[in-house]
């Protein structure tokens, strides 16, 4: 009983932790993108 | 739309086929409950052969057409059957730790899948020490057909070479076979992973596109 549980802990835990950070270098990228977009914006004002 | 409605049956499907597994299937008579690592085994397996096919079939395509649309998809079915062999690999070392009372043997489908695995983390960090886009594609795009040449070999290593591992319960013959239940149990498993798989592919190529997009404007920042 112990191994099973082990077992479909890992696999739900390696799925989530893997999502998770996706979603989280998601997010980054983002907020990365805004920054980058208005610095250009800034750069080029009379576009 | 496509996104959300992927957001919600991926989890539902793997929620029910945990259902499937742990509860619906019934209990072996030999191993007991430690058998039912099986369907998420088994499945998890399967996906990471499909994953780096996928790997094959979009690298052939980008060696034909050059596009690097390919080489993303080719790059995050990798990463995805990575996890999924690597997960196959540790729940069948889960299983086999109390039915074989060793937690690994160096039999011949144990070998090709942890190879398997490695030739694809390999493959990984080959595509972050290139940094030239153009030559990245090309060299992994051999390299991840090699890779996938190694799927078929994998399949039939348990029907070439009687070693450790169980004799297959599909396709394997007159001896080989799973009571109904257990198979639908392995069916809902296989189609829940399959949808998970669909889904982690999806958010990584976005994940993917977002990051060339800030590569592309941080390029255009330097410039000015």
């Amino acid at each position: 009983m112990n191994w099973l549980v082990v077992a479909y802990a890992v696999f739900w835990t390696a799925v989530f932790v893997y999502t998770w950070s996706m979603g989280r270098k998601q997010k980054e990228l983002d907020r990365r993108l805004d920054e980058l977009r208005r610095l250009l914006a800034d750069q080029n004002p009379q576009q | 739309m496509m996104d959300r409605t992927m957001g919600i049956a991926t989890p539902a499907a793997m929620l029910v086929a945990l259902y499937f597994a742990l509860i619906y299937a019934p209990t072996e008579a030999t191993m007991g409950t430690v058998q039912r690592i099986f369907y998420f085994h088994v499945s998890a397996g399967i996906l990471s052969y499909l994953a780096f096919i996928v790997v094959g079939v979009a690298s052939v395509m980008y060696l034909y057409n050059r596009e690097l649309k390919w080489d993303r998809l080719a790059y995050c079915s990798a990463e995805v059957g990575v996890l999924f062999a690597c997960s196959n690999i540790v729940m069948g070392m889960l299983w086999a730790k109390p039915v074989w009372g060793t937690w690994w043997v160096w039999d011949a489908r144990l070998t090709l899948q942890l190879l398997l695995a490695l030739i694809f983390v390999s493959y990984l960090m080959l595509g972050a020490y290139i940094a030239d886009p153009m030559k990245r594609a090309s060299l992994q795009a051999v390299f991840g057909l090699m890779g996938a040449a190694d799927v078929p070999i994998n399949y039939m290593a348990i029907r070439w070479w009687r070693t450790q591992h169980p004799s297959p319960v599909m396709f394997g013959g007159p001896d080989s076979g799973l009571a109904t239940p257990m198979y639908i149990a392995l069916g809902v498993a296989v189609f829940a992973m399959t949808l998970l798989y669909v889904y982690l592919v999806r958010k990584r190529i976005a994940v993917e596109r977002s990051s060339q997009e800030v590569e592309y404007f941080e390029q255009m920042v330097h410039a000015r």
